[in-house]
Formats: structure tokens, sequence, C-alpha cells
């Protein structure tokens, strides 16, 4: 999958050299948004072709609300700490 | 928030014709949709690339706010490697990948189910949309409790643009450049932290 970081990074120093030509950035925007939905309904039609997700439904639920709150604890406990102890002190930042 | 309806709504679409029987096995292609994904890799970084944006945001890069993005993914990671231990059928490593798209859940989520597999993708896109989810709705009750930064962190990579104007507003305008800041370094960082992860740990 370091394909796919490659790739990316092309696209940056493509949409670097090009950010001038405004036409040409916008509709790559366009496309970028049409291939997110194309994936996504890709995606969801290999999990409707897949029974074990479609009858495990419930349990991958529970599963990724607990993945959300573990990360989003962690984040804000580490944020409370930087939060206290680099940004309080001079609120004028 | 109309963008995120609409891309669930494909995705629904998509579990809907799936379920009904509709497959793409005809085309006899081993896997179209990672072509479509190359295709979204390049045009992700077009828009980062070309993003005036985003590049005067780097520039004010210091070592205190760039401490943000950085709480954010140690959290956000040292959350879910310790949420792997409590639930049976998670590794710490998918766990902490799913983490990593730190509410990115449209490239997360088809990034984790190339390299892993469907179920896990379903995973990083449900966990990952409630991140987004959870802040819009909680960012006054954490701004409260925990400080202005804490709808940043909670926000993850949706900080720059989805839940960027209600962290505005509860934390004040000063803290919306770092919430953009944040945001982009976190979605900049998502491919690389999940590849990394699989990768090297």
């Amino acid at each position: 999958m370091t394909e796919i970081l490659i790739i990316m990074l092309i696209g940056i120093f493509t949409g670097f050299l090009f950010k001038k030509k405004r036409s040409l950035i916008n509709a790559a925007d366009k496309l970028a948004g049409f291939s997110i939905y194309l994936l996504l309904f890709l995606l969801g039609l290999s999990i409707g072709n897949n029974e074990i997700i479609i009858n495990n439904f419930a349990r991958i639920g529970f599963t990724s609300i607990v993945l959300t709150i573990s990360g989003i604890t962690g984040s804000i406990f580490f944020s409370y700490l930087t939060y206290k102890f680099f940004f309080m002190i001079d609120e004028d930042l | 928030m109309i963008g995120s309806i609409i891309i669930i709504l494909f995705f629904a679409a998509g579990v809907f014709a799936g379920i009904k029987g509709f497959s793409l096995d005809f085309l006899n292609i081993d896997d179209p949709s990672i072509y479509a994904l190359y295709l979204l890799m390049f045009l992700v970084g077009i828009g980062i690339g070309s993003d005036a944006n985003v590049w005067n945001i780097l520039k004010k890069m210091n070592l205190k706010i760039l401490l943000v993005p950085f709480a954010v993914i140690a959290g956000t990671l040292s959350g879910t490697y310790i949420c792997s231990f409590f639930l049976k059928d998670m590794n710490a490593l998918d766990s902490m990948a799913i983490g990593a798209g730190f509410g990115y859940y449209s490239l997360s989520s088809i990034i984790i189910s190339k390299i892993r597999n469907e179920t896990l993708g379903v995973i990083a896109l449900l966990a990952n949309i409630s991140r987004e989810i959870f802040t819009l709705l909680a960012t006054p009750f954490l701004v409260k409790y925990f400080g202005k930064l804490a709808p940043i962190a909670s926000g993850g990579a949706t900080s720059m643009d989805t839940t960027l104007p209600v962290i505005a507003k509860y934390s004040g305008k000063e803290y919306a450049v770092i919430s953009v800041f944040s945001g982009v370094v976190l979605t900049i960082l998502v491919p690389f932290i999940i590849t990394l992860i699989y990768r090297f740990i």
C-alpha cells in the first residue's frame, strides 16, 4: 500500500505546480468528490454481498462505538495536558 | 454536513444493492475499486498541494501549535491501543489503524478495507463518522470541562472543515486557526499513519 502514498505525493506536487490553474483544480476537486461517492458505493456493495458482516452488524456497530470513545478519550486527555501546560498560561496566542 | 449525508447515502445504496444480490463480478476485474482509490489519492494530493491556505497555515507552524495534532495522535493511538485489550475480536494494530482515521472516514475506511478486509473497513467507517458526529454534538460540553483544545482533539482531521464552525463558536476565533492547523496536519498524515502502523509496528 506504499503506492497510495507515492501517488498522493505525486498529486501534492502536481497540485502545487498547477495551483494557478483554478479551473483545473476545481475539476480535480469535483472529480475527487465523485470518486469518494463511487468508492463508498463499492465498499457498500461488497459489504452487502458479505453475509458475515450483515449478520454481525450489531456487534460491528458496538465495536466501532467503543473505538470512537476510546480514541476521543485518549486525545482529550493529551489535549487537556497540552492546554493546561502550554496554552492556558498565555491565552493571547 | 450535507456532504456527509450524501456520502452515507451512497454507502447505504451500495449496501442495499449488495444485499439485493447486485455485484460487479461480471466485470472480471480483480478489484475495480483499487483503481478508483489510486485516482482518489492523486486527486486528494492535488487538493492539498494547490490549497494556498494549507501552505500558509503550515508556515505558521511553531512548536507549540504542533503539540496539538501530536497530542491527538498520541491520545488516539494510546486510547485505541488500550481499548483493543477489551475487545476480543480486535487486535492492537487494527484498533490503532482505525483510530488513525482521526475522523477522516471516507479515506480511512477505504484504505483499511484494502489493506485488511471489508469488516474492518466498515468499523473504520462507523468509528470515524461517530467521531465527527460526537464532536458536533459535544463541543460546548467539551470546552466547558476539558478546555478549549478538547473539541479540536475530539474532531481530529475534521477540525479543519466540518466541525470547524462549532469549534470556532465555542473555543473562540483564535483557536479556529489552531483547529484548522491541527485538522490539516492530521488529514495529510492519515494515509501515512495507517500504512505505517501495518508496515512497521
